[in-house]
């Protein structure tokens, strides 16, 4: 494979390092982290695909937030390769899941990065909420992320954590990555619900659904919510005049795409 | 509406959002849902609830202050419910600090995660869950707390019989399936002084997941100190000192063990009781003192199979001290599920109490004695 340009991979050995980084920097980087991605896993086996899918959503992430200040928790973890690889952990990509090696799944003992560790899926929210509410406690001013797959969002616990997440009023951040599979299809009425969503000409982006599932968090009265604190720049302009605000990243096979949503626009 | 639903043709699944008000019809259970949701006797007139006389404060009431006690000298500690603020007694909690507790709804999996998050944090997470309602999050236990070795409290009320609530609110099986989990420290207070104790180490342990389990129901009214003390993880206590029989007691059951003690003490057969008070890590030397020094040793806990007995009989067997003849009874709950009934009744069908301990221990000593003359 011949590169065309120098590789800014290797220019890379924290988060820090990309957060000047121009669009087609970004771009560029993406690719040279799937094409490592790749090379490691055809080494060392493990989760592909899940990582494949979410590079873009890496790199816009530790590009666009002040990781590990702000805290980053990937549901179920396997799809943490391409996070990996950005924080400090190349090197070690070909020890993968080897004895003394890294861990397949984030793991809060192997990064800083990590700060929640995984396995099991559809937890994420829920960390994040308990991480959000500390902040809080604190008085601190750091952004909590979730990123959560639609095939983890068949699992009860991701409601349970939503419906709190809804009430407790601490500002929280969750992606939903979907990419209509889980290990098999997944399976089940939200599932279908995204499908339809795709397949519908009335659709636009993910902010339909996110809408929708804003509304049903509403609290019956309706009170004002409390406004968005510490808004990322890209995503004021869409807070600003709402009451509540959620951001939802799409994601396509080829480019990254931030959008800015909120339940009552 | 319903009949609507009955005979329309949508083949997709059909919801019908019903209003309904909790305690319609009974203006003293409209007035106050969550205090009628569950009740005793009452008075159908007033509405009054018929408090039984208690002697002693009940458990829920004195974990609720020394938490409260706990939380005023160190603001690193919250307290999470899942959906029973009341009942666990962190409705005072968050009376006195409504920040620093949070009720997330029917959601045990949720509340044991998001306690795993405040922990990473820093914060010191007392997450008060009934013992039969934690069983809905053992992922999120094992998983998501202890695997990762994060020192997230369980606070476990209504541990042991529940009396009239039955076998789907027992207790009966945390110590099984947390004493099989490494580094989690789990504590079995005897009385409700030793649970302020519990709930001060508690707070101290601050490197790995604990857990302090008690009953349903009243204490036994002993003086309360104002706040616990920290006690030395894994170590038990000497209650009394004495020969030929070893009762090792774990958990409020010590109150019918001194019972049992006192009866076998006229009987000439003084009996050494000792309080384990940790469940895990077990007190290896001062268990293995008792095996070594008595003929007989009776194991008393509230809980299945698998619990505490089975950490002693593991420990006795794998340090060679069953090879010498000493008889080891282990007095748990039966391998059954306990039906409702009054708690009393229950602890008298299946011997967990004095009198129980006194014929286990009777029985025990006579077959040694045909042992030996045979």
């Amino acid at each position: 494979m011949t590169k065309p340009k120098a590789s800014l991979l290797d220019r890379v050995s924290s988060p820090a390092d990309i957060r000047d980084f121009s669009i087609e920097e970004l771009e560029q980087l993406t690719h040279e982290v799937r094409q490592e991605m790749i090379q490691s896993v055809s080494f060392t086996g493990g989760h592909l695909g899940a990582g494949l899918g979410v590079a873009e959503l890496t790199v816009a992430l530790h590009h666009i937030f002040d990781t590990p200040r702000d805290r980053l928790i990937w549901d179920v973890g396997h799809q943490a390769y391409p996070h990996k690889i950005l924080t400090g952990r190349r090197h070690r990509m070909r020890t993968m899941r080897q004895g003394g090696g890294l861990s397949g799944f984030t793991r809060r003992s192997e990064s800083e990065y990590d700060p929640f560790g995984a396995g099991h899926s559809s937890t994420s929210i829920s960390a994040a909420l308990g991480m959000a509410v500390a902040r809080d406690l604190k008085g601190a001013t750091n952004n909590v992320i979730a990123v959560i797959g639609d095939g983890a969002m068949s699992a009860g616990q991701a409601y349970e954590a939503m419906n709190n997440a809804g009430a407790a009023g601490s500002r929280l951040i969750v992606i939903l990555n979907d990419n209509d599979m889980s290990i098999a299809p997944p399976v089940g009425a939200l599932s279908a619900h995204l499908s339809r969503l795709l397949s519908s000409p009335s659709y636009h982006s993910l902010r339909h659904l996110v809408k929708d599932l804003a509304h049903l968090l509403r609290p019956p009265s309706s009170g004002p919510w409390a406004a968005p604190r510490n808004t990322p720049a890209a995503w004021s302009r869409a807070a600003a005049p709402c009451s509540r605000n959620w951001a939802s990243i799409t994601s396509a096979p080829s480019t990254a795409t931030i959008s800015s949503t909120c339940c009552r626009c | 509406m319903l009949k609507n639903v009955r005979d329309s043709d949508e083949t997709r699944p059909v919801l019908l959002h019903v209003v309904t008000k909790k305690g319609r019809g009974y203006p003293p259970a409209e007035a106050a849902a969550d205090k009628y949701h569950g009740v005793g006797r009452f008075d159908v007139l007033t509405g009054q609830l018929e408090k039984p006389k208690a002697n002693a404060p009940s458990y829920t009431s004195v974990f609720s202050k020394a938490l409260i006690a706990e939380a005023e000298v160190d603001d690193r500690v919250v307290a999470i419910t899942a959906a029973m603020p009341a009942g666990t007694g962190l409705d005072k909690f968050g009376d006195r600090f409504p920040a620093r507790t949070f009720d997330v709804g029917i959601a045990e999996q949720h509340a044991v995660t998001f306690a795993g998050g405040l922990a990473t944090e820093g914060f010191k997470p007392f997450c008060a869950i009934y013992s039969s309602f934690l069983q809905r999050a053992y992922d999120q236990v094992q998983h998501d707390v202890v695997l990762q070795k994060l020192p997230v409290r369980f606070a476990i009320d209504r541990a042991g019989l529940v009396g009239a609530d039955g076998a789907t609110h027992a207790g009966s099986y945390d110590m099984a399936f947390l004493g099989c989990l490494p580094d989690i420290v789990i504590m079995c207070p005897a009385d409700e002084a030793e649970l302020m104790h519990a709930v001060a180490t508690a707070v101290a342990i601050d490197d790995r997941p604990s857990a302090f389990r008690y009953p349903r129901g009243e204490g036994v009214g002993i003086e309360l100190p104002e706040r616990g003390s920290v006690m030395p993880i894994g170590k038990g206590r000497m209650v009394r000192e004495g020969n030929r029989v070893a009762i090792l007691s774990l958990g409020t059951r010590l109150a019918e063990v001194l019972k049992a003690a006192d009866e076998l003490t006229a009987r000439g057969l003084a009996p050494t009781v000792v309080d384990a008070r940790f469940m895990k890590p077990l007190d290896e030397e001062l268990i293995l003192r008792l095996a070594r020094e008595h003929e007989v040793l009776i194991t008393v806990e509230e809980g299945s199979v698998g619990g505490f007995a089975s950490h002693v009989l593991h420990l006795l067997a794998s340090k060679g001290a069953l090879d010498r003849g000493l008889k080891v009874r282990p007095l748990a709950l039966p391998d059954v599920f306990v039906e409702h009934d009054a708690p009393a009744i229950q602890y008298e069908k299946i011997g967990l109490n004095a009198s129980g301990i006194v014929a286990t221990v009777l029985t025990t000593l006579g077959q040694a004695r045909e042992a030996v003359s045979a």
